[in-house]
């Protein structure tokens, strides 16, 4: 069981680290998958989020 | 209201006030108690939810604006990181006694204190490079001199509303005349003029947070001194047309005459300011190897590199060196057209708060070793400090600015601010301010919060036959006073004090305040406009 500190850890780096593939999918490549898997990357970081604050 | 995008109906208001709403309510119903971060994320949430089911998005569009909201955040989070590091050195140097001793020697009564700190210097600091920074260089500061934190960080977000319009030399100002497509003479004056009930409320307001009614009355006569002498100072700096050092002007006499104030018999707090002087050096003397201005070196280095970074030439230098990313425009499949944005919330290395606060911290840490001053063992504990204290901040901030930006991009927000517009009818002067609060709220910022709704104040206005330049200046000082409760600045401001989590609090002792303020410059703009006749 990962505790509520190493979540929390993990929602900002994944936020932090998404933000380029959500540039790059959306913006730079305007590829959809990669688009798919950035806003699939920060939804999941927000959930975390919610759960671990 | 909007020309284009989702139309003005109940059922599009009421949805995209959701995710406005769940973030207040969770955050303020005493029952939830939930922090920004948590708050934030489901906001966030149920807003794309909301832009992709309601508001025509499509996943393209909703990775936009997250990135568009990334961009903001990091424009933001540098500013904390770093602020929030220069607190940990200085701490790890045992420099922040000796500071807090001196201040405190210097003006003893904390009525004064509060005033003198909270009030004209944060004001000053807003002035000269703004974007948080007196968030980040106050709210410490008055938590040296012995104020509470959550304490400190309210006064400091209250005390410097006042200042923000004319602050980060005139950005915002210069914003509201450009989207309202008004004469900057006519609207500067009038702004101005608009400003001092508003400036000297913000000075019974901390008045208030420090000690109540009785600091109120005990407090009136300073603050109608140093009120009077701050609103003449951005009320002729506007007239003389130096509309981006008005807040320096206004903050630099209020400090002036609050400090000299603080000493006179006639102003009643005076008690314990005689031999200021003798307490620095009983400061200097028992502190170990490090004087005051030794410890506030730092401070002095980012104050003197603000006022150099907006100097003209060097200003001119920083608008090639900066860090930003482009992106495209939109329209959403509901009509709304996001526009194109260049170089999108940039990071100028040589006037952004981040480097120049990481500058003094380097040329700090040059100057201790080579003084030999410098504590072995001090950088890596303020780092690992600094993180821990980040981590909550940096995801609250990350996810309510990516869901401003989500519902700016898709409508949502413009909906509100036409919802509020249309509704509000003759009493449109009254409630057009809360428009401003609205966008200050959503962005942190009172030039985004122009850029977002001055248009659509201006174009309110015109349909109604009400003065566009008191509308136009409304929606700024509300824009202004709304940085008091702007969610990244209170973030910003909890985790520089190392009271993050505790955001609700501070949120509580800043918000009556600010609506009430507010509602006084609504009141006043429809007097002038009723009452006085004011047909522009």
């Amino acid at each position: 069981m990962i505790d509520k500190s190493k979540v929390r850890q993990i929602a900002l780096w994944a936020m932090l680290l998404d933000f380029p593939l959500l540039y790059v999918g959306a913006v730079s490549l305007e590829n959809p998958v990669l688009t798919a898997i950035g806003l699939g990357i920060m939804a999941a970081a927000a959930v975390a989020a919610g759960i671990a604050f | 209201m909007p020309s284009d995008g989702p139309e003005l109906n109940l059922l599009n208001v009421v949805l995209a006030a959701v995710p406005i709403g769940l973030l207040i309510v969770t955050m303020l119903v005493p029952a939830l108690k939930w922090g920004a971060p948590k708050a934030g994320a489901v906001s966030l949430l149920a807003a794309a939810a909301l832009a992709l089911l309601a508001f025509g998005a499509n996943e393209r569009m909703l990775a936009i604006s997250s990135a568009k909201g990334m961009s903001l955040t990091l424009s933001v989070l540098t500013i904390i990181w770093a602020s929030v590091m220069l607190y940990n050195v200085i701490e790890g140097m045992k420099g922040i006694n000796v500071m807090g001793r001196t201040i405190t020697g210097l003006v003893r009564d904390p009525l004064a204190q509060a005033l003198v700190v909270g009030w004209a210097f944060s004001g000053l600091i807003q002035g000269v490079a703004g974007f948080g920074l007196p968030i980040a260089v106050v709210a410490p500061f008055m938590v040296m001199i012995g104020f509470r934190p959550a304490a400190a960080v309210a006064i400091t977000l209250v005390g410097h509303a006042w200042a923000v319009s004319f602050g980060s030399l005139g950005s915002s100002f210069y914003t509201i005349q450009l989207v309202s497509g008004v004469d900057a003479g006519a609207l500067g004056a009038q702004m101005a003029a608009m400003f001092a009930l508003p400036t000297i409320l913000t000075g019974f307001a901390v008045a208030h947070l420090q000690g109540g009614f009785s600091a109120m009355r005990r407090g009136t006569p300073i603050i109608l001194a140093m009120g009077g002498a701050m609103s003449l100072g951005l009320w002729g700096s506007a007239l003389m047309g130096a509309y981006d050092v008005a807040s320096v002007v206004g903050g630099l006499v209020g400090c002036a005459v609050g400090w000299w104030a603080a000493r006179q018999p006639f102003f009643g707090l005076h008690r314990g300011t005689e031999g200021g002087a003798d307490r620095v050096g009983q400061a200097d003397a028992s502190s170990k190897g490090i004087g005051f201005h030794t410890a506030f070196l730092p401070y002095y280095l980012l104050f003197g590199l603000s006022i150099a970074g907006n100097l003209p030439w060097i200003r001119g230098l920083g608008d090639e060196l900066f860090l930003a990313l482009d992106y495209p425009g939109f329209e959403t499949g509901r009509g709304y057209a996001a526009q194109a944005q260049e170089a999108y919330a940039r990071i100028n290395l040589l006037n952004h708060p981040a480097p120049l606060i990481a500058a003094s911290l380097v040329i700090s840490y040059a100057v201790y070793r080579a003084r030999g001053i410098w504590k072995q063992g001090t950088a890596w504990p303020a780092v690992r400090q600094t993180y821990k204290q980040v981590i909550a901040n940096s995801v609250g901030v990350g996810t309510m600015v990516m869901m401003a930006m989500v519902m700016t991009d898709t409508g949502m927000t413009t909906l509100i601010g036409g919802a509020i517009a249309n509704g509000a009818r003759d009493l449109f002067p009254v409630f057009s301010p809360y428009i401003g609060v609205l966008g200050t709220f959503m962005t942190g910022s009172n030039t985004n919060s122009n850029a977002m709704f001055g248009a659509l104040q201006a174009q309110t206005a015109g349909a109604l036959g009400v003065g566009i330049v008191t509308i136009a200046a409304g929606q700024s000082i509300g824009g202004s006073l709304g940085s008091a409760v702007a969610m990244s600045k209170v973030m910003a401001g909890t985790a520089v004090v190392g009271i993050d989590g505790r955001e609700r609090e501070v949120l509580k002792k800043a918000l009556p305040y600010c609506m009430i303020l507010v509602l006084i410059v609504g009141l006043q703009g429809w007097v002038i406009i009723h009452i006085i006749g004011a047909a522009r």
